[in-house]
């Protein structure tokens, strides 16, 4: 063994040696001890119990934080981002010739379409006489 | 006295005389294994008084499977890691630097009676990780064999030769940056 850099106080393991009979602690605190080692069990379960409920609520207060702050947020982007998907159309509009005519009058009502315009749609869009006569007839 | 024959007084019914004789033969060395690692000589001194009363309190319970010797080493050594990790505890929840208080500690020591150099080596190795820096006391310091060491943590002689490299190397390196 190196000598060590340490140095002990003069007579220190004398000392120790002496006073180091753990059976007279023993017999001298009998229940007493017993009441001590309880008392430091209840006092490390009530340190643990704080450490527990601390850490809890640091787990709490990060979870509401971050729900709170950035999930409402991300529930609010969720909703637009939803609501821009249902209502959005892949083309803005049926007719092909709408893409490249910015001012391409769409009618806003059925009640603006009148039964010529259907009719001349049918007859233009390659349905046949008998499928066209059939849905005149239905119509009226 | 031999541990032989300590443990044969033992078994005897002189348990006392017998456990006198373990604290006359082992509490001087337990003391410097202990010291290494506690910051101060009134930390080492509980420390010890605590390793004696576990040992007395676990005599009845030794069966001789390990010996004696590295039995109570065992002992103290797990004093010490349980020392080590509530000081460590302490030291992360008082948000002070736990390498700046053994420095300023090591330097108001009034039983540290050592050079500069061992001062600076004792620094160096309160820096490395736990079972490096146990590896590297036992075997520099307390100049033990790698068979007992290996008893005593419950390793291999093979892992505690790399853990004692590296902690040379480290060591080596901290000493070398300082210069």
């Amino acid at each position: 063994m190196k000598k060590s850099p340490f140095i002990v106080p003069d007579g220190y393991f004398e000392d120790f040696a002496s006073k180091m009979h753990p059976w007279e602690t023993e017999a001298s605190t009998g229940a007493a001890a017993g009441r001590t080692v309880r008392v430091h069990s209840v006092g490390r379960a009530v340190r643990y119990a704080c450490s527990v409920a601390a850490g809890l609520a640091v787990l709490v207060t990060g979870t509401l934080f971050a729900f709170g702050v950035f999930g409402s947020r991300q529930a609010d982007g969720l909703e637009e981002g939803y609501l821009d998907f249902l209502y959005s159309d892949v083309m803005p509009m049926a007719d092909p010739e709408a893409i490249f005519n910015p001012d391409f009058d769409v009618a806003d009502s059925a009640e603006e379409i009148s039964q010529e315009d259907v009719m001349e749609y049918l007859i233009n869009s390659g349905i046949s006489a008998e499928e066209t006569y059939m849905l005149l007839a239905e119509s009226y | 006295m031999s541990d032989e024959a300590i443990i044969e007084l033992y078994r005897s019914g002189s348990e006392e005389k017998a456990f006198n004789e373990i604290v006359r033969k082992y509490s001087e060395r337990l003391y410097f294994h202990i010291r290494n690692f506690a910051g101060a000589h009134e930390e080492a001194d509980d420390l010890l008084q605590d390793t004696f009363i576990k040992i007395w309190k676990a005599l009845p319970q030794f069966r001789g499977d390990a010996r004696l010797y590295t039995w109570i080493y065992r002992i103290a050594t797990n004093e010490v890691l349980n020392y080590l990790r509530k000081k460590r505890l302490k030291y992360v929840f008082s948000f002070t630097s736990e390498q700046k208080d053994y420095v300023s500690r090591l330097e108001a020591d009034p039983y540290f009676n050592g050079d500069q150099a061992q001062k600076r080596l004792l620094i160096a190795v309160s820096k490395l990780p736990e079972i490096q820096r146990l590896v590297f006391m036992m075997r520099y310091f307390e100049e033990m064999e790698y068979k007992d060491i290996s008893e005593i943590l419950n390793s291999t002689v093979g892992s505690l030769k790399a853990s004692y490299h590296h902690a040379y190397m480290k060591i080596k390196k901290e000493l070398s940056e300082e210069i």
